[in-house]
């Protein structure tokens, strides 16, 4: 009773659904991050799962899925940093508040 | 049914007696336990603090510093463990390369040390 | 250890950004000032030397990394084009209070990522080269932390590169999915032997093209592009237009065209359509502003568009790609020098400039007027000019596509640009200064570099031979 590729791959793709969605829609910075954040893992659950589907054969999906975590890091850091100082100087997240330029 | 969704019905079986058990445990508690609300009873415990405020009071911010570097050099790590794996396939050369990305990191270290913001102010 | 020796440059360019961090907190505040750029600029010269220094051309480690003439012609590239940016840039950091130490060693690490995706034969390698180059890019856009722009022009551009970056790496994993490889040969010869795309490769073919879109800034992708470019620190804001831009054509170079090359009568189309609406929204929107600093990132998209127009034009071969890479280098001389040139009227309080504080420009600072002028004059393509010769190579290949629509669009679109680079220059030129002129800097290393930029524009103008036959060299990877 293994579970089957198309379950996994269902369910990358709702987390990819959901994770854009939430970038379009919503307007606070530190949650647009964390929809960033679900669609990398969307991204990676399908590279795992396809990575297992391919077996021993390639194992080039899970090397892929480690840099993907660094690379989630490193950019989680630098973006809540950036937040953080325009937080700073004007405290309001939201991304429609945010715009002395006009658009 | 094969051996190995056996094994998941034993961990479900085990959910389920929990859940159970906890559930009906509280439930006795609330019923019997007695209920007589006094000012003194509501109040903090003896040696405790008076909360002031709110709870969506601000905390300072430079303990994100903290939470950030932890969080890059906790991540990055995870290349660590590829290579203790098969330290001993990868030999000498891997321990050369692991030792320039710990350099890498170090550089990272130190810079930060540097520019004080790894001080707890 | 060959396959350490296949990257020395990128070795050499790491090892100069953290020379540039330890150097920022060992030396004083002054000394740094000083040894900062020095070091930048010597350790960045030595990498292009490194890059000239032969290994075999071909795979190494294990098939995720090749070097070719492609990579060779990207490599001195960037590194050309982070040395232009590193010279402009010591005065301005000082006026502004900037941090030079992160500012250099940002655009050190930046110009790796960028090395990266030209050595990249895999989606890992690209894909760790593209966030390697963005990364740092976010936090150049942001630097001057207290300033609201920055902050704003940070915020944008990280939101949004983030957001692509996702859609991209969506795209990746379904690729690997379809085809089972993640090296650009196998997934190309997988698509070739199954003939007609199939849903899911459509898919992951849509996802990588906006992904890669968002990258390169095309219309509709573009939204972020005026903001961050404005926003940021005008030097910052001079790399940030180039480097970026050419990586990400690097990447669309080694995904679309390598990897994804069979299935070109699926993309051309929707390539050849997005470069038209992007040149054509770009030049309209620039015709528009009153801040130069703006409507030079209105006229970097409508740039975008035409480089595009090349890689809709791939199925020409050879010499659409040499297009694409001519192109590139001509921009980025020409536009890192554009907005470095803003750099004189940059003073405190004002965010570039508007147009009408460079009324009578050429008498206040007539050499800084030339160069201006001869970058504005090859941006819109005006002949003894590399512009000129770059936007010549485009439409060539594009009608041997067979997309004579599209360069008739570029042929309007060049007279449509005219407008307003030259409003610029009747400006500087013709007219009398206003009011109370604020005191210009005039920074000699600024004016050297761009001198010696301008000069370059000139002359690779009227002998742009050697060039365009190293730009089609370095094309030959790419067909197959």
């Amino acid at each position: 009773m293994s579970v089957p590729l198309g379950a996994f791959i269902a369910v990358s793709a709702t987390l990819f659904f959901i994770g854009t969605a939430g970038v379009l829609v919503r307007r606070n910075a530190v949650v647009i991050l964390m929809c960033v954040e679900l669609m990398l893992n969307a991204a990676n659950l399908a590279l795992v799962a396809f990575s297992r589907r391919y077996g021993a054969v390639d194992e080039r999906g899970s090397v892929f899925v480690v840099f993907v975590f660094v690379i989630a890091a490193a950019e989680v850091a630098v973006g809540l940093a950036i937040v953080l100082s325009a937080y700073r100087n004007r405290p309001t997240v939201d991304v429609d508040e945010i715009r002395a330029m006009k658009g | 049914m094969p051996d190995y969704s056996l094994s998941y019905f034993y961990v479900l079986t085990f959910f389920v007696v929990g859940a159970v058990f906890v559930t009906v445990l509280l439930t006795i508690a609330r019923l019997v336990a007695p209920k007589k609300i006094t000012p003194e009873k509501l109040r903090t415990y003896e040696s405790g603090e008076e909360p002031i405020g709110q709870a969506w009071a601000r905390y300072p911010t430079h303990f994100y510093v903290f939470a950030l570097l932890f969080v890059v050099f906790d991540v990055e790590v995870i290349f660590l463990f590829p290579w203790a794996v098969l330290f001993r396939a990868l030999g000498g050369p891997g321990l050369v390369e692991m030792a320039v990305f710990i350099a890498i990191l170090a550089v990272g270290l130190y810079y930060a040390w540097k520019k004080d913001a790894l001080n707890w102010y | 250890m060959t396959d350490v020796a296949a990257v020395y440059p990128e070795i050499i360019v790491t090892i100069v950004a953290c020379l540039v961090l330890v150097g920022d907190t060992a030396l004083g505040r002054r000394r740094a000032t000083a040894a900062l750029p020095a070091i930048t600029v010597a350790g960045l010269a030595l990498a292009i030397v490194a890059t000239v220094t032969v290994v075999p051309l071909g795979h190494y480690f294990r098939g995720f990394v090749v070097v070719d003439a492609f990579t060779g012609f990207f490599r001195a590239v960037f590194l050309l084009l982070a040395i232009f940016a590193t010279l402009v840039s010591p005065e301005y950091l000082e006026r502004r209070r900037i941090p030079a130490g992160e500012y250099y060693a940002t655009i050190c690490f930046s110009t790796v990522g960028a090395m990266t995706i030209a050595l990249s034969s895999d989606l890992i390698t690209l894909f760790v080269g593209l966030e390697l180059m963005t990364i740092p890019i976010y936090v150049l856009a942001g630097i001057q932390r207290g300033d609201r722009y920055s902050n704003e022009a940070a915020l944008k551009y990280f939101l949004l590169g983030a957001f692509s970056s996702a859609l991209l790496l969506y795209g990746f994993a379904w690729l690997y999915g379809v085809t089972r490889a993640t090296d650009f040969a196998a997934i190309a010869s997988y698509l070739v032997a199954n003939g007609v795309a199939s849903g899911p490769t459509i898919v992951a073919l849509a996802l990588v093209t906006v992904g890669l879109g968002f990258k390169a800034a095309v219309v509709p992708f573009h939204q972020w592009t005026p903001d961050a470019y404005e926003g940021a620190p005008t030097p910052a804001t001079a790399f940030m237009s180039v480097g970026p831009k050419a990586a990400a054509f690097a990447a669309i170079l080694r995904v679309l065209v390598g990897a994804l090359g069979p299935l070109a009568v699926d993309w051309s189309i929707v390539i050849a359509v997005l470069a038209a609406v992007t040149m054509t929204a770009g030049n309209v929107v620039a015709l528009a502003q009153g801040n130069t600093k703006r409507m030079l990132a209105y006229s970097s998209i409508a740039h975008t568009g035409y480089i595009l127009a090349a890689v809709a034009a791939s199925r020409a071969g050879v010499s659409a790609g040499a297009a694409v890479l001519f192109y590139l280098f001509a921009y980025g001389l020409m536009n890192l020098g554009a907005f470095a040139c803003l750099l004189y009227v940059d003073l405190d309080g004002t965010r570039g400039a508007s147009l009408d504080e460079l009324n009578g420009f050429a008498r206040r600072e007539p050499l800084g007027a030339l160069a201006f002028a001869v970058f504005l004059v090859s941006l819109t393509g005006i002949p003894p000019t590399i512009g000129f010769i770059a936007k010549f190579y485009v439409i060539q290949p594009v009608l041997d596509a067979g997309l004579a629509w599209l360069a008739v669009v570029i042929a309007l679109n060049a007279v449509l640009a005219a407008f307003y680079y030259l409003r610029v220059v009747v400006r500087m030129y013709m007219y009398d200064p206003e009011g109370a002129v604020p005191r210009l800097v005039s920074p000699r290393l600024l004016s050297t570099s761009l001198g010696v930029a301008s000069a370059a524009v000139v002359i690779l103008g009227i002998v742009p031979n050697s060039l365009l036959e190293w730009a089609q060299r370095a094309a030959q990877p790419l067909v197959r």
